[in-house]
C-alpha cells in the first residue's frame, strides 16, 4: 500500500507535482501514465524519499519510507536501469545492494537466475545492453523480496520478448498479492499490463480508475463517415444536434476525407444521410482505444506537443 | 514464476536488521563496491609504484652527490625526506581522485539514487563511505610509506647517511606522511559530497592544496607565515616529512600540529558532505 496526500513538489517556480493524493493497493498491477515530463519519476522519487515534497506526506506500508527499518524486505524499486557504475560486475552491483540490508550473498545468485542473467554475472555491466540492465534493476528490486515493487519505464528500451517477460513478472507478482506500480508513457503497454490507472498530466492527478472506467469516461465513441457530399452532410448533422470534424483515422479504416461525427449514433446517422439523399461510402463506430482516451484526456496537460501540420484540425465545412 | 515467490535463500534471515547492522551493513556493502572496479586498484597501484620510484631516484641522487658534498651540505640532508616526500605528493594527487570518484561516481552514474534507495540513512551510507576509503586508504598508504623509506635508505646505505627508524622524528615523517595521505582522500571526499562533481571535486582539491599556498606567496611576509601556518597543502609536505631540526619552517606548527589543521580542515569539509547529502534531493 502506498498512499499520498496532497503531495506536491516545486523545483524554484517549476510545479513538478501538484497536489497528488492516491493511494495504490496490493493485488493488482497500478499503471501510472503521463506524457513525458507529467511528473512520474518525481512522484516516485518522492515515495522512496530521495526528493523532499513541498508540500503533502507520502506513505508506504503506513511509514514514511526513509522510516523503514529494513527498506528492501519491504520495497523493491527499479528507477533507472542504467544507474550502475559500469566497471562493476553485475554480480558485484547487487551484492552491494544486499549488504545494506544483510540479505546474504546467496540470495543475489538466487535473483541472478529469476531474472535469467547468471551467465553474465561476473561481467561488467559496461556492456550490458539496455535490455540486461533493465534485468539487473528488477533483479535488485527483487533482492529483498518485497511486498511493494515500483518500476519507473521499465519497458523502455526492450524487445518484445523482453516486454512480455517483464509484463508477465509484474502481473504474477501482483497475483501473489504485492503492491505493484509500473509508469510508462505508453499507453498501449499499460492495457495489456495494468489493472488500474493512475494518471497525471502536469504533475496533477487526471484520473485515478480502472482500466474500462477509464476508457468510457473518454468521450463518446464517434461515427466515422465517408460522402462525397461532406457540407450537406455536416450541415444535416449540425441541424440534429451533432458534431462533425474531420477524422484523426489513426487506424486508416476509412481513408482520406473521413468525417468523425459525435453526439449520434451509428443509426441516426443512417436515417438522417438517407433523408437528405446523401450517399455515403462508408458507415462505422469507431472504437475508443486507450490511448485515445488518454490522448483526449491529456491533451491539455502535454509539455511539449507537436503541431499537426498538413491536416485541418477542425472540418470546415468546405468540399474537401 | 514462481521463484520468485519464495524468496528462498532469504528464509531463516532476520528480517529487521537491529540499528548496530544498519551501520556494519553500509560498511559491508561499501567495501564491496571500492573493491569491485578497477580504479580503486589503478590508482593505489599507480601511487606505490610512482612513490617508490621517486624514493629511488631522489636517495640514489643523493648518495651520486655525496662524495662531492660539503660537510655543511652534507649537514642538510635529510635522508627520510628524500625517500617519503614522492609518496606525500604523487600520493595526494591520487588520493584526490580516488576519494571524490568514491562518492562523485555514484552521482555521475546514477547509483547514488539506489545507494540512498537501499539505505535511506544518509548519514549512515556516507558515514560507511568515509570509514571504507580511510581503510582502504591507510591500508595502502602505510605500507608505501615504510616501503618508500626502506628502497631510500637502501639507496642511501653506501654513503652511510641512511636514516634508521630509531632516530629522532623518523617514524613521526613516515606515519604522518601515510595519514597525510589518508586525510587527503577523505578531504576530497567532502568535497565531492558538497560538488556532487568528479571534475569539480578534484579541480577544487587540487586548487586548495597545490594552487592556493602558491598564490599565497604574493603576500606580505607576516600575512605569508599567517597563511603557511594555517592553509592546507603546500608547505604541510616539507614540514611534515621533515626530520632534520633545520628543516622545519619555524612559523609552521610542529608536525603534528599542521597536520592537525589539516585534519580541522578535512572534518569540515566531510561535516559540510553530510549537511549537503542529508538536505539536499538526491
Amino acid at each position: 500500500m502506498i498512499e499520498a496526500i496532497g503531495l506536491t513538489k516545486r523545483y524554484g517556480s517549476t510545479v513538478a507535482v501538484d497536489d497528488l493524493s492516491f493511494s495504490i493497493r496490493p493485488g493488482v498491477v497500478t499503471g501510472f501514465l503521463g506524457p513525458n515530463g507529467a511528473g512520474k519519476t518525481t512522484t516516485m522519487r518522492l515515495i522512496l524519499s530521495l526528493d523532499k515534497p513541498s508540500a503533502g506526506t507520502v506513505r508506504v506500508g503506513g511509514k514514511p519510507y526513509a522510516q523503514l527499518a529494513s527498506p528492501m524486505r519491504e520495497v523493491g524499486a527499479l528507477l533507472d536501469a542504467k544507474a550502475m557504475h559500469g566497471g562493476r560486475s553485475a554480480r558485484s552491483h547487487l551484492l552491494c545492494l544486499a549488504q545494506t540490508n544483510g540479505i546474504p550473498a546467496s540470495r543475489v545468485d538466487e535473483v541472478l537466475g529469476i531474472v535469467g542473467l547468471t551467465n553474465v554475472a561476473h561481467k561488467r555491466s559496461k556492456g550490458f545492453s539496455l535490455g540486461m540492465s533493465q534485468r539487473v534493476g528488477i533483479a535488485g528490486a527483487l533482492l529483498g523480496d518485497p511486498q511493494i515493487l515500483m518500476f519507473d519505464e521499465p519497458v523502455n528500451g526492450l524487445d518484445p520478448e523482453g516486454i512480455r517477460w517483464i509484463r508477465t513478472l509484474m502481473q504474477s507478482l501482483a497475483a501473489e498479492g504485492r503492491t505493484v506500480l509500473v509508469s510508462s508513457h505508453l499507453m498501449s503497454e499499460m492495457e495489456n499490463t495494468a489493472d488500474h490507472l493512475i494518471v497525471i498530466g502536469r504533475g496533477r492527478l487526471i484520473a485515478d480508475c480502472g482500466i474500462s472506467e477509464f476508457i468510457a469516461a473518454s468521450q463518446h465513441q464517434a461515427v466515422l463517415v465517408r460522402t462525397p457530399q461532406p457540407s450537406a452532410l455536416s450541415a444535416a448533422i449540425a441541424s440534429a444536434g451533432g458534431t462533425a470534424s474531420a477524422a484523426t483515422d489513426a487506424a486508416g479504416i476509412v481513408g482520406e476525407a473521413a468525417i468523425e461525427i459525435r453526439g449520434l449514433t451509428q443509426d441516426q446517422v443512417a436515417d438522417l444521410a438517407f433523408a437528405h439523399g446523401i450517399r455515403l461510402q462508408h458507415l462505422s463506430t469507431s472504437k475508443v482505444s486507450l490511448e485515445q482516451a488518454f490522448m483526449e484526456l491529456t491533451a491539455d496537460s502535454v509539455d511539449y506537443q507537436a503541431n499537426h501540420l498538413g491536416r485541418p484540425t477542425a472540418f470546415n465545412g468546405t468540399e474537401a | 514464476m514462481a521463484a520468485v515467490t519464495t524468496g528462498g535463500a532469504l528464509r531463516g534471515v532476520r528480517p529487521v536488521p537491529p540499528r548496530r547492522a544498519v551501520l556494519i551493513g553500509a560498511i559491508r556493502s561499501e567495501l564491496t563496491k571500492i573493491r569491485s572496479v578497477r580504479s580503486t586498484y589503478a590508482s593505489l597501484g599507480v601511487m606505490v609504484l610512482a612513490s617508490i620510484i621517486w624514493a629511488a631516484i631522489f636517495c640514489a641522487g643523493t648518495a651520486a652527490h655525496w662524495a662531492h658534498m660539503s660537510a655543511q651540505v652534507r649537514g642538510g640532508v635529510d635522508p627520510t625526506q628524500n625517500s617519503v616526500q614522492g609518496l606525500a605528493l604523487v600520493g595526494q594527487l591520487v588520493m584526490v581522485v580516488l576519494g571524490a570518484l568514491t562518492i562523485t561516481a555514484e552521482y555521475s552514474t546514477g547509483m547514488m539514487r539506489t545507494s540512498l534507495t537501499v539505505l535511506p540513512r544518509r548519514g549512515v551510507v556516507y558515514g560507511g563511505k568515509a570509514l571504507v576509503l580511510a581503510a582502504v586508504a591507510l591500508a595502502a598508504t602505510f605500507p608505501a610509506s615504510f616501503l618508500c623509506f626502506f628502497v631510500g635508505q637502501g639507496f642511501l646505505a653506501s654513503t652511510h647517511a641512511g636514516a634508521t627508524l630509531s632516530q629522532p622524528g623518523v617514524l613521526r615523517a613516515v606515519t604522518a606522511t601515510a595519514l597525510l595521505v589518508t586525510l587527503t582522500g577523505l578531504f576530497a571526499l567532502g568535497l565531492g559530497a558538497v560538488l556532487r562533481n568528479t571534475a569539480g571535486a578534484i579541480a577544487a582539491a587540487y586548487g586548495t592544496l597545490f594552487l592556493i599556498p602558491e598564490l599565497a606567496r604574493a603576500l606580505p611576509t607576516p600575512w605569508l607565515n599567517d597563511a603557511q601556518r594555517w592553509l592546507p597543502g603546500g608547505y604541510l609536505v616539507a614540514q611534515i616529512t621533515t626530520t632534520n631540526p633545520g628543516g622545519f619552517i619555524p612559523h609552521m606548527f610542529f608536525p603534528w600540529g599542521e597536520l592537525a589543521v589539516y585534519a580541522g580542515y578535512t572534518a569540515a569539509l566531510l561535516v559540510a558532505g553530510a549537511i549537503v547529502l542529508r538536505r539536499r534531493d538526491a
